[in-house]
């Protein structure tokens, strides 16, 4: 069987991790699995090894080699695009993979229902927006997303360490993942005793962003305790959060709404205590104080006053990395996750 | 106060000496290789500008005008006054446009906060030349040394010094270099020494392109100022996994207080302390500083000695005093005790003071006559007019900013083999013995006493302090930290996958 996914951006997010390791495990289930980008904003260094089976190109182009190289299945994931040209009835089956969180018109999920074959979302949360959209007219299944292997490796001590604890708080420096309020929770936590340092770990797309995040961290005070590392490529994300884990700190999202949450579920791989909105999808695999710590979404003191708790207490980080490394290990491994998205594919195919 | 006419030029050039300046008879190799030096940059300047676009189309339009509104014609009368009015016209749009682009110096902080935007054609031939410099490149190191001031041998600066060491070492530099206007670009005439010079404002609008190069080796950034608008750019490098350094050479807030500096914001430099990997200051003063600021252990790496400077090429006599007292570097008044060196000359008429230097006017400072200026000398000569000296002097002001200075002078006035008398400014690590630190006229003018009576004690001393401490010990130590992993430098090796 052979099936095509589709994604418009090649750059450093975690759709392209999630790609990584289908291409690295599907083969074997017997899935001959390729990858199309519309546009590279650098992410190569995501695939490196697996160059052979990636190609950057145009819906135009895309068509062509969907036409030439006989795939059987599909699958878009969050890229409309295709969905115009999409017809005929020489064309393979389409599924719809909805990782995005970014929304999109309602006549569009409508009209993408009537399309494709399935829809797969990788969290229960997803499913219920997803299937509030599309109305019932194609299938939503649940296929979570995976963690690629270098995030799965033993979890060592590390001779570097930060000289204080970390505040991580990671991805796409825009409105949706809400890096306001991180620097909002970063100014409360700056007025209390022994701040962490705050990390912030990737770039933003829209380049006015950078005078904002200089601007909001200088007011608030917070500037001076910030370590920006813009664009870190995901190959070094593991050892970045291997000094997180280190320096005794934690790992924070802000996002106003997931598909899935991979950063965090990256880091409790890495067994880097988390702290998240207790909002899905993120309640799915963080349970309070057990797994993680939840806060008040849209809460800045919630947040700041979970923060102080956790790196205060040595013995809960310790607990909550344990307990989260396990969750991911069982429910997110490769070799979990590969084999659901295999049996979805191949229950399509039949 | 007096000015020699011993010296018999008045020269051109800077702080710690200049340019060769016109001499009758042959050319020492020195001066030589200076006048050649400014030769090769007025001709790769002069090639640019022939090669350039805007010239060829010029050609070729003059070309076309001449075949067909030949000169004399009542057509090309026509032409000629309409051509008038839209080049005046063009001429005040300039004016108005040019106002907007004005950035501040880091140095004496004049013009706006913000730094120019720059016309992307010269941007990328600019970033070009990174690309040959990369390529040509045989070294296993790397290094971009963000200066705010440009890359001047006859200066010698710190960030100067450090790049010529880095480049004896044949370790690629990329120079980022202050400019006040965008249309100001240096000529890339030191790239066979491995360095290209490109301007910083370029620098910081292509930080992908800068963080991306020489990939495959040991990368060190070295950020002298702590300028704003480096945000982005040390935020990419320092994901892109080069070590980043921030060479502390003064007091920046001090320069802010006294109106100087005025892109000065004290939260951005704590945040630069500590999001590089390593920081370095150049004397005590200012490591508690920087501590302060948020700095777990900063690294001491004063300033040094370029050996050679205390070689005398030709004698110069000068008129002694009963003792000669001397200075040269920059006489700035913000910092120069101009009252502690009058109130001395008055005190002691039979005595002679000599200042080489530049920075302020001389005459509006009322000095008396036995107070000699030289003005400009090309720092080559200065051995020569300092070996008339019986001590040498550094009476700066006493406050944060002297505090936070090591001035390179000490270091030559030592190689000259010169007993130091300073106000205001320590004298370098382990150099207490050689630098007497005198406050008050009263004191000062007994250390200058002192040092005269004791003229040749410490003679072998002076001498061999002065060549312990050359720039290349100062590389060296730079290096041993990021060789070492020393402050973060670990972690960061750690993050970008070369240490375990």
């Amino acid at each position: 069987m052979k099936t095509l996914f589709v994604y418009k951006y090649l750059s450093l997010g975690g759709v392209e991790s999630v790609l990584r390791t289908r291409l690295r495990h599907l083969p074997t289930f017997g899935i001959d699995a390729r990858c199309w980008f519309l546009q590279d904003l650098g992410g190569r260094s995501v695939f490196h090894g697996l160059d052979d089976l990636i190609q950057v190109g145009t819906v135009g182009e895309l068509m062509e080699c969907v036409r030439s190289e006989g795939f059987d299945l599909v699958t878009s994931i969050d890229t409309e695009e295709i969905l115009p040209c999409y017809t005929g009835d020489d064309l393979p089956r389409l599924v719809f993979e909805a990782h995005s969180a970014y929304g999109g018109t309602l006549e569009n999920w409508r009209i993408l229902g009537r399309k494709v074959t399935a829809v797969f979302v990788p969290s229960k949360h997803h499913a219920s927006v997803i299937g509030a959209l599309v109305g019932g007219q194609a299938t939503v299944r649940v296929v979570p997303n995976l963690v690629g292997n270098r995030f799965l490796g033993p979890v060592k001590k590390c001779e570097a360490r930060p000289p204080d604890p970390v505040l991580a708080w990671l991805g796409r420096i825009d409105e949706h993942k809400n890096w306001k309020l991180f620097i909002e929770i970063a100014s409360l936590l700056v007025q209390r005793p022994n701040p962490p340092e705050f990390w912030i770990v990737g770039g933003p797309v829209d380049p006015n962003v950078v005078g904002e995040l200089f601007e909001k961290a200088r007011r608030q005070h917070v500037l001076s305790r910030l370590r920006w590392l813009n664009r870190l490529s995901h190959q070094r994300i593991p050892a970045l959060l291997d000094l997180v884990r280190e320096s005794g700190g934690a790992t924070i999202s802000t996002s106003k709404a997931e598909s899935f949450g991979m950063t965090i579920v990256e880091a409790m791989a890495r067994a880097c205590p988390v702290i998240v909105p207790r909002q899905g999808p993120f309640t799915e695999f963080v349970e309070d104080r057990k797994t993680g710590i939840l806060y008040t979404p849209g809460s800045d003191v919630s947040a700041a006053d979970g923060v102080t708790e956790l790196l205060a207490d040595p013995a809960l980080q310790a607990r909550l990395s344990r307990a989260g490394r396990d969750v991911v290990l069982e429910r997110f491994s490769p070799e979990a996750g590969t084999a659901l998205v295999a049996k979805e594919l191949a229950a399509l195919f039949n | 106060m007096k000015k020699s006419d011993d010296t018999g030029e008045g020269l051109s050039g800077g702080d710690e000496g200049t340019r060769g300046a016109p001499e009758s008879g042959p050319l020492s190799e020195e001066t030589l290789e200076g006048v050649l030096g400014e030769r090769d940059a007025l001709r790769v300047q002069l090639f640019q500008l022939d090669h350039s676009l805007a010239i060829r189309l010029v050609r070729g339009y003059w070309g076309l005008v001449n075949r067909w509104l030949p000169k004399g014609t009542g057509r090309r009368r026509v032409y000629d006054r309409l051509r008038g009015g839209v080049w005046k016209l063009g001429w005040a749009m300039r004016r108005w446009g040019r106002q907007g682009h004005i950035a501040a110096c880091p140095e004496t902080g004049e013009g706006s906060r913000e730094a120019p935007s720059v016309p992307r054609s010269r941007d990328d031939l600019s970033l070009g030349v990174l690309r040959r410099l990369e390529q040509e490149s045989r070294s296993e190191l790397a290094s971009i040394i963000l200066s705010g001031t440009e890359l001047r041998e006859d200066e010698g600066q710190r960030p100067t010094q450090i790049v010529r060491e880095l480049s004896r070492r044949h370790v690629p530099v990329v120079f980022g270099y202050w400019r006040w206007e965008t249309g100001y670009w240096l000529p890339q005439n030191r790239l066979s020494e491995g360095i290209a010079q490109i301007p910083l404002d370029v620098m910081t609008s292509h930080p992908r392109v800068i963080a991306d190069a020489f990939a495959d080796c040991t990368r060190i950034a070295l950020f002298t100022f702590p300028h704003p608008s480096f945000f982005e750019l040390q935020a990419t490098l320092n994901a892109a996994g080069w070590v980043t350094l921030y060479d502390v050479l003064d007091d920046w807030e001090e320069f802010h207080r006294v109106g100087q500096a005025v892109w000065y914001d004290r939260e951005f430099e704590e945040h630069l302390v500590r999001s590089v990997d390593a920081v370095f200051v150049v004397n005590e003063c200012l490591a508690d500083r920087i501590k302060s600021l948020g700095a777990s252990d900063p690294m001491v790496v004063a300033n040094g000695l370029r050996p050679g400077i205390d070689r005398i090429r030709s004698p110069r006599l000068l008129p002694r005093g009963s003792v000669t007292v001397g200075y040269f570097g920059y006489l700035s008044p913000a910092w120069f005790d101009w009252d502690l060196l009058r109130e001395s000359a008055l005190a002691r008429p039979d005595w002679i003071f000599y200042l080489v230097g530049y920075g302020v006017d001389v005459d509006a400072m009322g000095l008396p006559e036995n107070v000699v200026f030289l003005g400009k000398v090309d720092q080559r000569e200065l051995a020569a007019i300092a070996a008339n000296w019986d001590v040498a002097i550094i009476p700066f002001k006493s406050d944060k900013l002297a505090e936070g200075a090591d001035p390179i002078k000490t270091y030559e006035y030592l190689a000259m083999d010169l007993p130091v008398v300073v106000t205001g400014v320590n004298a370098p690590p382990g150099a207490d013995a050689l630098v007497d630190r005198a406050t008050g006229l009263e004191d000062f003018l007994g250390s200058l006493e002192r040092a005269h009576q004791g003229r040749k004690d410490f003679s072998e001393q002076r001498r061999s302090y002065a060549a312990a401490n050359t720039w290349s010990d100062r590389v060296d130590q730079i290096l041993e930290v990021v060789e070492e992993g020393r402050q973060r430098v670990r972690e960061k090796r750690f993050l970008s996958g070369s240490v375990g």
